[in-house]
């Protein structure tokens, strides 16, 4: 079973009712799996907007005191951190989990902030899984700590965690409790000044107890042994106890699951050695609150970890990681396994036929080399590849950032790009302001249909719900033009001069333009059979075609060649100056 | 075959390949034979056409991914891929590689140069041009399979158990196909 599998059914074991996801990789298949098991198990389930949607609608489910989870990439938090933290000092009703999947190492992500910071900035329980089998038996556990807590409880989990598999077992834990209704209560749900300084003291007052279910916390584990100890936390908890049986170390060891930390716990660790370990992926959040520990109990003992530069502060750790810390702990040269040299490096690429390649060639034919193109999250990130895309910070920031570089850059055509998700996501907002404050602005939204990078979700775009239902699809011209823009046009990607045509106006006016290049994503919209081949006698080696970047044409003995992996979408046919592109015979 | 019923096997190649539905399988059938499993991979971004890595880990009850020099089986479904994966292979391990190139958005690279990095690593490896051998059985989309029968031979799992897996994780209209595959792979190991 799926890492995220095992969350998704431990959750339907706790009896949630209510769950509220936005995909991000790794977290997208614990509410995929969710929304398949909705209707089974009667909860409701919904892909909703942007995180900070699902987190408020989560929200909403536990104040009818029932029980909610909101799911998350890490980077998806900064998007609700606006109602995560106050909703920290307002308090649940029914238990409320909020699982965030944190990415080290950025295999798929932006950045690698270490989710456990918010949470002990807002000051609520952190959980996090060492394995697959803990990560479903905290989503059981995390509804109960939330309910004993009045807090919203967050699972950190990384991609190893969600993306790793394993057996698991399913025990069969307690029916979950009755459900509850809307209770009216102003003076701890509206946070105006008064009552959130109140709500301040209250939350401020619930620490003594959280600590003291961290000293209580059932995943906690400690071993005996000499007087070097590690303290572990999460997946590299498996690596160290890999570590010590194929090694046959005697290390003492304390495996930590939660934070606030359990300071009792940890001093009284502290106090039987003279050197500790700190091993945890992303920030030092534990070891700094080791070193506290250590300073309020008076003990000398040596601490070692990120702090002091003696752990790497970026990346995953593994079972090598472990085994060097282990080796240098104790003053040996680690043995390192060499890693084959000077490979060539493989990086993703979009898909031959992908409607983003023809929506980029026709960008950079129309507004040429000189036009800035800042990007957005996607798909079409991969877009760095062919100069179309300039930069890529967060979700929704394309269409901002460029409207802040067109104030100044004046003798050049800003083009901001952005997908249709994306664009529900945090577009709209960046396209009311940019039309609001007159931004001399082309925005691009490359829609294919659906939420892509993720693995195919629908969005309000699709006109079907998670479940596929049928709903409301929301019409972007329509949305466009209400928000202001002076131009909306739609392209076919797929049909190159046509689109390049229809460009030009836009190109030569000026104002907030918005196009829509419209093509499904091949994976999700039906193909062609369609497939194309190079007639060798008449190309000319001229090498247009390969600026599509397509993965299925090659370049060999001075000739394009298309290879099987064509999928018909035609684009190089209708480039090819020489007619030398033609359909292959059925 | 290993007697303690335990084997970590490393799976490479490019996104697109099915390298994913081999670890699934490898998973799975272990799960038949009662044996505890672990696995590791990587979905979203590094899918789109990039290398892919699957850890699968028979009888391991820690972490899922296996430590560099310590794996008893490398599939390579590319050369490539196999190469730059050619360094989590014990000394003596096993490698399945096939020899047919995916080239780099358009460009060609030294095959021969993989395979020699492949072969300093290990003097136990089966090279063949799967791909060509795939496309025979029915579809390059078999390969996957073909190649997890070729390494099937040296994992301490049963043949049935493998079959089994494969029925529960692959449509029933390809089903054939596929486990011609397997067969096919087994008898160039065999």
């Amino acid at each position: 079973m799926l890492g995220n599998e095992a969350i998704a059914s431990g959750l339907v074991e706790a009896g949630v009712r209510g769950v509220f996801a936005y995909p991000g990789t790794p977290s997208s298949e614990i509410a995929q799996s969710l929304i398949d098991l909705s209707a089974k198990h009667d909860f409701y389930a919904e892909w909703s907007v942007n995180e900070k949607v699902a987190y408020e609608n989560a929200y909403g489910v536990s104040l009818s005191g029932r029980r909610s989870a909101v799911i998350m990439k890490h980077v998806g938090l900064n998007v609700a951190s606006d109602a995560f933290m106050t909703s920290a000092y307002t308090g649940t009703v029914g238990g409320m989990v909020i699982i965030v999947a944190d990415d080290p190492y950025a295999h798929s992500s932006q950045n690698e902030q270490d989710s456990r910071r918010y949470a002990m900035f807002a000051r609520i329980p952190c959980i996090e899984p060492s394995s697959i089998q803990e990560a479903r038996d905290m989503s059981v556990f995390a509804f109960s700590l939330s309910e004993r807590t009045g807090l919203p409880v967050m699972i950190r989990s990384v991609t190893r965690i969600s993306h790793g598999k394993s057996e698991v077992e399913m025990d069969n834990f307690p029916t979950p409790p009755a459900e509850g209704s809307f209770k009216k209560n102003p003076g701890k749900l509206v946070m105006v000044p008064a009552n959130a300084r109140n709500a301040l003291k209250e939350l401020n007052s619930k620490q003594a107890a959280l600590r003291e279910e961290s000293e209580m916390m059932p995943f906690d584990f400690g071993e005996e042994g000499n007087d070097t100890g590690i303290i572990v936390s999460g997946i590299s908890y498996q690596y160290v106890k890999e570590v010590k049986e194929s090694r046959k170390l005697s290390h003492a060891l304390l495996k930590i699951s939660s934070l606030p930390l359990a300071g009792n716990k940890i001093s009284e660790f502290m106090g039987r050695r003279k050197t500790v370990l700190v091993l945890e992926e992303g920030d030092p959040v534990i070891e700094e609150k080791v070193y506290i520990e250590a300073q309020k109990a008076g003990l000398k003992v040596r601490i070692r970890g990120k702090m002091d530069g003696f752990m790497p502060c970026e990346g995953e750790y593994s079972i090598e990681t472990v085994e060097n810390a282990i080796d240098r702990l104790e003053g040996r040269e680690p043995a390192a396994a060499q890693a084959p040299e000077d490979l060539p490096a493989r990086a993703p690429a979009l898909c031959p036929g992908c409607s983003h390649l023809g929506s980029f060639y026709i960008l950079k034919k129309v507004f040429g080399q000189d036009a800035l193109f800042p990007g957005d999250i996607g798909c079409y990130t991969l877009g760095i590849q062919l100069g179309t895309i300039d930069t890529c910070l967060c979700m929704g920031a394309g269409i901002n950032m460029g409207s802040g570089i067109s104030r100044f850059e004046k003798g050049k055509t800003v083009v901001s790009v952005i997908g249709d998700s994306t664009f529900f996501h945090s577009g709209i907002t960046g396209l009311i302001n940019a039309s609001y404050n007159k931004a001399d602005l082309v925005i691009a939204i490359l829609d294919n249909r659906t939420t892509a990078m993720t693995g195919h979700q629908p969005h309000p775009g699709t006109g079907k719900t998670a479940s596929g239902e049928m709903t409301s699809g929301i019409d972007m011209e329509k949305l466009a033009l209400a928000c202001g823009a002076s131009t909306v046009v739609t392209i076919d990607p797929y049909n190159i001069k046509e689109s390049v045509a229809k460009l030009q106006k836009v190109r030569e006016s000026g104002g907030l333009r918005v196009i829509i290049s419209r093509r499904g994503c091949i994976f999700t919209s039906p193909r062609t059979a369609d497939r194309f081949c190079v007639d060798s006698e008449s190309c000319r080696g001229c090498r247009l075609c390969m600026q599509i970047k397509c993965p299925a044409i090659t370049f060999e003995e001075k000739k394009a060649r298309i290879t099987s992996q064509c999928s018909g979408c035609g684009i190089c046919a209708e480039i090819c100056t020489f007619g030398s592109i033609r359909k292959k015979d059925a | 075959m290993p007697n303690d019923r335990k084997c970590d096997i490393i799976i490479a190649g490019v996104g697109g390949q099915g390298v994913l539905l081999c670890s699934d399988i490898l998973g799975e059938a272990s799960i038949i034979e009662g044996l505890p499993v672990r696995g590791a991979e990587v979905h979203g971004m590094s899918q789109r056409g990039g290398s892919v890595e699957a850890h699968a880990r028979i009888g391991c009850v820690y972490g899922p991914r296996i430590p560099a020099g310590k794996a008893d089986i490398l599939i390579a479904m590319e050369p490539l891929e196999g190469a730059r994966f050619s360094h989590y292979l014990k000394n003596d391990g096993f490698a399945a590689v096939n020899t047919s190139p995916i080239p780099l958005l358009g460009k060609s690279y030294d095959v021969d140069r993989m395979i020699e990095i492949l072969e300093k690593r290990t003097a136990n490896i089966v090279p063949g041009n799967f791909s060509a051998l795939a496309e025979k059985t029915g579809s390059i989309k078999v390969l996957n399979i073909l190649m997890l029968g070729i390494a099937s031979v040296h994992i301490p799992l049963a043949k049935e158990s493998f079959v089994s897996a494969i029925k529960k994780s692959v449509k029933e209209k390809f089903l054939g196909m596929n486990l011609e595959a397997f067969n096919s792979g087994i008898g160039i190991s065999a």
